[in-house]
């Protein structure tokens, strides 16, 4: 059953096996969770969101016309759904959504001497976390999930130019905290 | 000599250069130092970005969703019940009502049995039928009707709120 894929997952659970669905979740429920995490900050906050993400596509699973992966067709649900959590608290919606010189506040944000060992891959970890939410969705879907642009795009219902402008200032940025703590000297 | 700036280098990365530009790009690569070392950084970042760990949701997450969804087909299946049995009783009531209206008109002495007024009774039946229909809808019977449909309805209505509510209320709870 394990092997199945998503289409045929879900063809079963049409036909009244239910409990088939349980697959999908258990597929998706990390990637998605990391997603919903990197967006919302909160851990728990995130779970909650991606367990009524799970109820959600269950329900439009007749809406899903098989014209896209399923995983860009629920990332979208996801991202939405954040996206909705997010305005609804209205936390920081501007910074959310804002110009690349706003990011740069990030720089001040981390504290290298917090940091006991100059651990490269934390440090990111720690940077992504901290990214607004557009733009951590863009990295995580790009480098996590493995998505192309086209299809990050899809989920996030935004061009291919700007899903690559988001994640080229993500990268830059990145770059520019990593040098300004001289992690890159050390890696070089 | 063409300036790089950091969109080429992103592009550089990804792949994405023309094959013209990318001898350019690698040319001014290989002459400045600079340029260099711009692109050895942003390549630490796209390595270390490509390390990036998924979370992990807590044990259980699964379970829980699909109880969730398990609650939601249980209320599903008790609403499409209710609203069975209801259109059952009405189907019933309006069965017996006919019924009722056949065994008057059967029972009537003016109709006879026999096969040559077979044709009188059929007309005699819709005769009576439209009669009792007529009568049913005289002013006096409709506003009678009326109120009993009314009535009917608003109970019904009053029934599915409350089972939509207790269903809404339960899933909330879950």
């Amino acid at each position: 059953m394990k092997n199945l894929s998503d289409l045929e997952i879900i063809d079963s659970v049409k036909r009244g096996n239910h409990s088939d669905y349980s697959l999908l979740v258990n597929r998706y429920k990390n990637k998605a969770f990391s997603l919903l995490v990197r967006m919302l900050k909160n851990q728990m906050e995130a779970e909650e969101v991606l367990q009524d993400c799970f109820v959600k596509a269950y329900n439009s699973l007749n809406n899903f016309k098989q014209q896209s992966k399923f995983s860009t067709w629920f990332y979208r649900i996801v991202y939405n759904t954040a996206l909705t959590r997010l305005s609804i608290k209205k936390r920081q919606v501007e910074n959310e959504m804002a110009s690349i010189d706003d990011l740069y506040f990030l720089e001040s944000d981390y504290n290298p001497e917090a940091t006991e060992q100059k651990d490269t891959s934390k440090f990111v970890q720690t940077m992504i976390e901290k990214l607004p939410a557009n733009y951590a969705a863009v990295v995580n879907m790009f480098y996590l999930d493995e998505m192309s642009c086209e299809e990050i795009s899809e989920a996030m219902q935004t061009s291919v130019s700007n899903v690559k402008v988001m994640l080229h200032r993500s990268r830059n940025l990145l770059r520019d905290i990593l040098v300004k703590n001289n992690y890159a000297e050390e890696i070089l | 000599m063409i300036p790089i700036d950091d969109e080429i280098l992103n592009q550089y990365i990804d792949g994405e250069l023309e094959p013209s530009k990318l001898n350019e790009v690698m040319e001014q690569l290989k002459s400045s130092e600079a340029d260099r070392k711009r692109l050895n950084y942003l390549q630490i970042v796209h390595r270390e970005l490509g390390k990036i760990k998924s979370s992990e949701t807590s044990s259980g997450f699964t379970e829980l969703v699909m109880s969730k969804l398990e609650k939601k087909f249980k209320v599903r299946k008790e609403d499409k019940f209710f609203i069975l049995s209801i259109s059952s009783i009405f189907l019933i009531l309006c069965l017996g009502i006919i019924i009722y209206l056949f065994i008057n008109i059967i029972s009537d002495p003016a109709i006879s049995s026999s096969v040559l007024q077979k044709v009188d009774f059929y007309i005699a039946y819709f005769t009576k039928f439209n009669e009792d229909i007529k009568e049913i809808l005289s002013p006096k019977n409709i506003s009678i009707a009326g109120s009993i449909i009314s009535f009917g309805l608003l109970t019904l209505i009053y029934f599915i709120y409350e089972e939509h509510k207790f269903g809404k209320r339960k899933l909330g709870n879950n």
